[in-house]
Parts: structure tokens; sequence; C-alpha cells
């Protein structure tokens, strides 16, 4: 008997349109998703979530980053290679509730002053068929 | 049922307000953890403005150890480096003709690989600043910063998997 699986990507995307502020977003992942393999992590203004982002991630109300954690070290550049790129969760993780949530937290810094940004929050998926 | 998550985070913040400060801090271990898989030290100090286009980098901003509480026995150790200024971290400042083909690399920070088992609740730390700028006269006030230590902890004692960054 075959058995095939899909890995599907989605993501949510946070807008920082303040500094110093903490910004939510959440979404549900596809109600066919059967666990949660990793999260990647983007933006369109590298300098900003390396010195100023910090946030708190969590998936079916768990806490998989703390508040606190900098963005920068979920942050990876070109030279990553493409099948790298997914940060994995240690383990493959049930949906549960499907939510995914996304604090996100700008804190001033000296060296970068705040523009508006916007990261992105990409989760990746596994559904079995 | 949902599973438990087997991995857990913890970030301790540390703020460093004055040159030359040394600092005794612990760090309390998360209820029914089994052992530390991974360490990881950021800091957020400035490089000193030297002149140049671009910022210093590679300069060590202090050193920091981690030990188990009452036996001394040496989790962790290393020097602290200042941010390079910018995420391309750019290897050599001075040639500029490769600055943008090096740029390009952007790694992703990647975590100190152990495993130690836990049992005792505490960590205790050691951080001393060992910064001292060249151009700073005195009277000159350095800005404080912060280091962030990540503890990546394995919850139960099956299932060990190290595939996080």
């Amino acid at each position: 008997m075959s058995h095939r699986i899909k890995i599907i990507k989605e993501w949510v995307d946070v807008n920082v349109t303040a500094a110093n502020q903490i910004f939510k977003e959440s979404f549900e992942v596809d109600k066919h998703v059967s666990k949660i393999i990793g999260i990647a992590f983007t933006t369109n203004n590298d300098s900003m979530p390396y010195y100023r982002g910090s946030q708190k991630i969590s998936i079916n109300e768990k806490e998989i980053y703390p508040e606190g954690y900098e963005s920068k070290i979920l942050m990876q550049g070109f030279n990553v290679p493409v099948n790298e790129r997914i940060i994995s969760l240690g383990e493959e993780l049930e949906p549960g509730n499907r939510r995914v949530e996304i604090e996100y937290k700008d804190e001033n810094h000296l060296f970068v002053a705040f523009s508006p940004y916007k990261v992105r929050l990409y989760v990746y998926s596994r559904i079995d068929d | 049922m949902s599973k438990v998550n087997n991995i857990k985070e913890t970030v301790k913040v540390i703020t460093i307000t004055k040159q030359l400060q040394k600092i005794n801090f612990q760090i309390r271990h998360p209820e029914n953890v089994f052992a530390i898989i991974g360490i990881a030290v950021t800091c957020d100090k400035i490089g000193e403005f030297t002149g140049d286009i671009l910022p210093p980098k590679g300069n060590t901003a202090g050193n920091i150890s981690l030990s188990i509480a009452q036996k001394g026995d040496v989790v962790f150790s290393d020097d602290v480096k200042i941010d390079s200024n910018d995420y391309a971290d750019i290897p050599e400042k001075r040639v500029y003709g490769l600055q943008f083909d090096i740029a390009s690399a952007k790694k992703r920070q990647l975590y100190f690989k152990t495993f130690y088992r836990i049992d005792k609740a505490l960590l205790e730390g050691f951080y001393e600043d060992t910064y001292s700028p060249s151009m700073a006269s005195d009277g000159v006030e350095l800005p404080l910063y912060k280091i962030r230590i990540y503890i990546r902890y394995q919850v139960s004692d099956t299932n060990y998997l190290n595939a996080k960054p």
C-alpha cells in the first residue's frame, strides 16, 4: 500500500508599525495537517529584527520559543541551503488546536533607527495521505 | 492526545552597566527537565566607532562561564564577541572589493551542542567585562549592553533529538 507525504508551508506576517511595542499575530494551520515539522523566520529588512527584535512563538498553546528570544538567532541567509532553512522543532509536533501564535517585540537599538518593517513566520507541516 | 514537546528553551538576560564589571548570577532550571543539550550566548554591545565607514567587529566584550552549583564543574566557557554590527558579517572590513561577495554568507547562529544531565537545580554563572576601548577618553559614557544566555533543555530522557539550529 502506498503512503504519500506532503509538506506544506503556511505563514503569518507581523507588520511592525511602531517602535518599542509588542505585536501579536496568529493563524491556524491547515485542518489536514498531521504533524508540524518546523518553522522559518524572514523579514523585508534584515537590520531591523536582527538588532531590534525578539519574539515568543507558541504552537497549540505550548511555548516553543520563550519571550525575549532574539530574532537574530532564527534569521538565516542565502548561504544556508534551501533544504536546511527549516528550523526543526526538535521533534514533530501534534497540531492540537492548530493555532500558531507569535508575539513579536520591537526594542530600541542605538545602531538602527526604527522604520516600519515586516517579519514573516513560516510554519512547515506534514500532511499524510 | 497531544505529545509533550521534548525541547524547552530558556533565555537569561544579564545587563552590564559599567566598564570592567564582574557579575555572578544564577540560572534556575525549569522543572522536569532532563539535560542541557545546547547553549548559545549573544551580546548586543555596539562596536566602538573608529572613524571608518563600517563599524569594527570581532572585539571581545567579556568572558562568560557557567558551572554546576556547588560542584564547580564548568559546563560552558567562552569569550563573548561584540556583535559584528552587520548581519552580513563581513569578515574583513578593509578589503572593500570583497565585501559584497562575502556579505551574502549570512549564516544562522548555531548553539554549542552538549549533553549535561541535570542533577542540581541551578547553574552558577560568572561574567566579566573585559572591553577596553581605544578611543574612548575619560568621561565618555559607554552604553550599557545586555548578554543573553540561551539554554536548550531536553525534557524527557527518551526521544533525544538535536535537530534545532
